[in-house]
């Protein structure tokens, strides 16, 4: 995982928050999960991300941060419904941009919104989990990335 | 039967060279693509076995360079790269073979004896 | 189909020639048919022609009695002195010129006018009697002709209209019969043409009938025949059917067959058309590796799309295309077959991919010279391919391993327990000090706390180092170099952001990763060492008594490990750096302190013993130049002090600090405003040299100049252990460093080890 690879997740991100609001989202200092970390929040989606590397990325707020966000749009309707889809919508985003950034030897998921439960989500224990702080307007949100190297497609890159 | 040999590496065209250097063949070889197209315009030859990765001008340029001026040669590429993009991008501009390093003296015999039976 | 479509060529020729003398019978039927229609119409047409000529000859005696009867009445009118009626006049005028016109007609064929006025053309009357009844009529006429030929619209004179009447009553009548007798003869020569044309008809109406007649003939004929050849192929098709009904059951049979092959095969097996739809007859097992059901008709293209990476995708596009392409050798093409491992990633309904790996193998399939299909066989290769990942990885894990495990031979099992335990102890330190929660924009205030962040990770990092330098690790030497390298280019930058950050966890994480690779094999060193305990306690007892000298130095005792693992540092960098050094223990012993502390005390020496190895001690070159002995001498001594306290000396012989470089470089770091250098005395600016970030060596190497190794002294003694760093120097002649730290009341007592 380059940290090229990485920023275009995390710009991804910061780029929704810059699009929809005049506070722009900073980034905190990323660090690497350790096992006893509880990084999932209340409202989560994930990003399956294969090819040249493999693994996922997931994006997680809490619900003040989501509802926040919902009514900037005017949204009344605050529920976990709407909330669920303001940070499906997030990843779309995020998503989107890596499709657009990685290039064509990834392959990029729709993402999926994960309803409650998200501290089931197990990660990959041959990976590391890089966890990305994202802020907004004071609420804390995080990006979640977590990816191995494919050795099939390091050899052809190493090749090439 | 003459035949070109179009590596930059001159271990290898030796080695190719060696290998199937016989009454058979009139050998010549090039260290690059512009070289290769100039030793090809002088030399005509039949068959051509092309590196993909050269310096100048690279192999699949050289193989649509020399099918322009003669489209009834013969090539055999022969590349490193494990990327099979490469290789079918090769076929699909008409080189007739496909033979991946490191081969075998053996692998090359068969490759050049199935080029030339066609 | 095969049979049926055989037998008319079977069929007799006889059948040939009936069907030729149908089809010529019925060309003559509509040929007689037609021309009995022509002649019927030819008949008419001439009665209709004859009709008018009779007419027109019957006229003329009918004008010559008009004439007589005309005459007379002029007669009489003049006789009885009244005028004769201008009408009568002009009619006897008009009834002789139509007489004279259509007489002339007759004789020489011209124009007269019919019944109703309507101009008639009339041939000349052929007939041998006619033409002399004619010339009889002329003379007869002639004669009254001229007579008459006076009259005007005015009365002609008496004498005149007497003569002419006279002649008409004399031989009016005869005339009128010459022209009724040729009246007649016409009436006779028409009826006579139209019986010609009569038979001619009646014969084409007969060969009609015939043509009917031949052709009910002709058909009945060929029915017969057809029923005799229907019963032939009645009786064949049945032996046909039996046929068909035999090898229908083993068609049935094959197909059953077939798709049992198909139904089980563990492979899926298709075909694919020329624009890539794929073909109806595909195995089942297809519809699970492709993970969708109801294949037939769908673009294999398409399929591939959803599952490959756009580059996959755009080389298997090209690569169908060459499978369809004649032009293109099939073993070519079959050669560099993209597909024949490949992976392949299906969405899960729950997030991500499920990922496999699928084998394609193709053959053109080809009819009269052009490709009409490509078969395809697929197998789900995901199982094969994950073992042999997993077998080049666990390679690969091994060659890594068996480099380590050569690099850590030489170390004590124990020193490498401790130096997995720092490394560990000070990446959890690094990935904390980043997990902090305040947020750093790029905000002046915040900048500074990333770049303390970011000193606390340089620390951590060089601490690692220093230690692997210690054990002689020199892959993780290596490891942590690449790591400060990526911190100093940070450190550098003006503005800091937190993704900035992203390098050094990436850094973080390998580091943190060869740590672990470093335990497990530790832990698999164990395993060894339980096995065969005396192997490696003779390597131990080797490796002590190789430093014996230092120990008879110093005394009786063995000395400690630390002192030990300082020696062998120094040993390994006088080496690299061409440098000529002893280290002496005075005193010096950590094995009564607690393993943190002697950790700690171990990991400042080893930076001590970096720093003057680095930037201390001069080449022997140097030294004799200067006049000092070539070796130069680390001195380490064990320090009287307080019961609860721990004090120690750490002492080269080296070039010492130099008070203007340290003012120089403290001004360049903004540590020192330009009036302070000038005030602070030698003491004061010492202090500068353990801010992070200083060094007066130009150049990094990764022995020093990074101007950590200080910065990790002071931390350790100073910020973790609560303790005190003292410095005295003689530029050019020696540096020492006092050191004190406060024991918790726990410690253990001197003297266990």
């Amino acid at each position: 995982m380059s940290e090229d690879d990485l920023k275009v997740f995390v710009h991804g991100a910061a780029r929704f928050f810059s699009k929809i609001s005049p506070t722009p989202a900073e980034v905190g200092t990323p660090f690497l999960r350790d096992e006893s970390d509880r990084v999932m929040s209340d409202f989560s989606a994930v990003i399956g991300i294969s090819g040249n590397q493999r693994g996922c990325v997931y994006y997680t707020a809490p619900r003040d941060m989501v509802q926040a966000l919902a009514e900037i749009f005017g949204e009344s309707d605050l529920s976990d419904d709407i909330c669920a889809d303001f940070v499906g919508e997030i990843a779309n985003t995020i998503s989107g941009n890596a499709r657009l950034e990685l290039g064509p030897g990834f392959l990029i998921s729709v993402p999926v919104v994960i309803r409650g439960r998200a501290e089931d989500v197990h990660f990959p224990d041959d990976a590391p989990a890089f966890v990305i702080p994202i802020s907004w307007t004071g609420h804390r949100s995080t990006l979640i990335i977590c990816l191995s190297d494919q050795p099939h497609s390091r050899r052809m890159a190493a090749a090439q | 039967m003459k035949l070109l040999i179009v590596d930059d590496s001159n271990v290898i065209r030796r080695a190719i060279a060696r290998e199937i250097g016989s009454s058979r063949y009139e050998i010549r070889s090039a260290g690059n693509g512009t070289e290769a197209l100039a030793v090809f315009d002088e030399f005509a030859p039949e068959i051509v076995t092309m590196d993909i990765t050269m310096p100048e001008l690279d192999g699949l340029s050289c193989v649509d360079a020399i099918l322009n001026r003669r489209p009834d040669t013969k090539i055999l590429v022969i590349s490193a790269l494990a990327d099979k993009a490469t290789a079918v991008e090769a076929i699909k501009r008409g080189a007739q073979g496909f033979l991946l390093k490191p081969f075998t003296a053996e692998m090359l015999h068969t490759e050049l004896a199935e080029l030339l039976a066609e | 189909m095969r049979y049926v479509s055989q037998a008319p060529r079977e069929a007799p020729s006889s059948q040939v020639w009936l069907t030729i003398g149908l089809v010529a019978c019925v060309l003559l039927f509509t040929g007689a048919l037609f021309g009995t229609v022509l002649v019927n119409a030819a008949i008419t047409v001439r009665s209709q022609a004859n009709i008018r000529l009779v007419s027109v000859a019957a006229r003329q005696s009918e004008l010559v009695q008009r004439i007589s009867k005309d005459l007379l009445q002029i007669q009489l009118a003049e006789h009885t002195n009244q005028a004769p009626l201008p009408s009568t006049l002009g009619d006897v005028s008009d009834a002789a010129a139509t007489f004279d016109q259509t007489l002339k007609a007759f004789m020489n064929g011209g124009s007269t006018t019919d019944l109703a006025g309507a101009a008639l053309t009339v041939a000349p009357l052929k007939g041998d009697a006619q033409v002399a009844a004619l010339a009889q009529a002329q003379n007869a006429w002639s004669p009254l002709r001229q007579k008459i030929a006076s009259f005007t619209l005015v009365a002609p004179p008496v004498a005149t209209v007497d003569d002419a009447a006279s002649y008409a009553v004399a031989n009016g009548a005869q005339i009128s019969n010459m022209m009724s007798d040729i009246a007649l003869s016409i009436e006779r020569t028409a009826t006579q043409g139209a019986k010609d044309l009569t038979f001619i008809r009646n014969l084409l109406i007969g060969l009609a009938v015939l043509c009917v007649v031949a052709i009910v003939g002709i058909l009945f004929t060929r029915v017969t025949e057809g029923q005799n050849q229907i019963r032939v192929y009645a009786s064949s098709l049945e032996l046909r059917n039996d046929e068909l009904a035999e090898s229908t059951t083993a068609l049935a049979h094959a197909k059953r067959g077939t798709d049992l092959i198909m139904e089980t095969v563990r492979q899926g097996l298709l075909l694919i058309r020329p624009d890539y739809r794929i073909e109806a007859q595909y195995s089942r097992e297809l519809e699970e590796i492709f993970r969708m059901k109801d294949l037939a008709g769908h673009n294999l293209l398409n399929i591939l799309q959803r599952i490959l990476t756009e580059r996959m995708y755009n080389t298997s596009r090209d690569y169908l295309g060459l499978l369809f392409d004649a032009k293109k050798k099939e073993r070519a093409v079959l050669r560099v077959n993209p597909l024949d491992e490949v992976e392949v990633n299906f969405p899960n309904p729950e997030g991500g991919f499920i990922s496999k790996y699928l084998g394609f193998s193709f053959r053109r399939i080809v009819q009269s010279g052009e490709i009409t299909r490509v078969f395809i066989a697929v197998t789900d290769v995901t199982g094969r391919v994950q073992l042999e990942r997993q077998l080049r990885e666990s390679e690969h894990k091994k060659e890594r391993q068996f480099e380590l495990l050569l690099g850590i031979l030489h170390v004590d099992p124990r020193m490498l327990d401790e130096f997995i335990a720092g490394a560990q102890t000070r990446t959890r330190e690094m990935n904390d000090a980043l997990k902090a929660q305040d947020f750093a924009a790029a905000s002046a205030g915040q900048i500074e706390k990333l770049r303390q962040r970011l000193d606390i990770v340089f620390r951590c990092v060089h601490n690692i180092k220093g230690n692997a330098a210690l054990l002689n690790l020199e892959y993780f030497q290596k490891t942590c170099d690449t790591f400060e390298q990526k911190i100093v280019e940070l450190r550098n930058r003006p503005i800091l952001g937190g993704d900035d950050f992203l390098s050094i966890v990436i850094a973080e994480s390998d580091l943190r990763a060869d740590i672990a690779e470093l335990q497990d094999l530790r832990e698999k060193l164990t395993g060894i060492q339980r096995v065969s305990p005396g192997a490696i306690s003779a390597f131990g007892a080797h490796v002590r008594a190789a430093d014996g000298a230092g120990a008879r130095e110093s005394g009786a005792r063995m000395p400690d490990e630390v002192v030990v693992a300082i020696r062998a540092l120094a040993q390994s960098l006088a080496i690299k750096l061409e440098k000529d050094v002893r280290v002496v223990d005075d005193g010096f012993d950590t094995r009564a302190l607690g393993p943190e502390m002697r950790r700690a005390v171990r990991d400042v020496l080893v930076q001590l013993t970096r720093n003057s190895l680095a930037h201390g001690v001069e080449t022997a070159q140097l030294r004799e130049t200067a006049g000092k002995p070539a070796q130069a001498t680390i001195l380490i001594r064990g320090l009287a002090s307080a019961p609860n306290a721990f004090a120690f000396s750490f002492r080269d012989d080296g070039r010492g600090l130099d008070p203007a470089a340290i003012r120089k470089r403290a001004l360049e770091l903004g540590l020192l405003a330009g009036d302070e250098a000038v005030k602070a005395d030698e003491s004061q600016v010492a202090r500068y040299i353990f801010a992070p970030g200083f060094t007066t060596s130009n150049g990094a190497t990764t022995d020093a100049g990074r101007g950590v190794g200080m910065d990790v002294v002071k931390h350790v003694i100073v910020d973790e252990w609560g303790g005190e760093i003292g410095v005295s120097s003689d530029p050019g002649q020696y540096c020492e460093f006092t050191f004190s730290l406060p024991i918790a009341t726990t410690a253990a007592p001197a003297g266990v080890a």
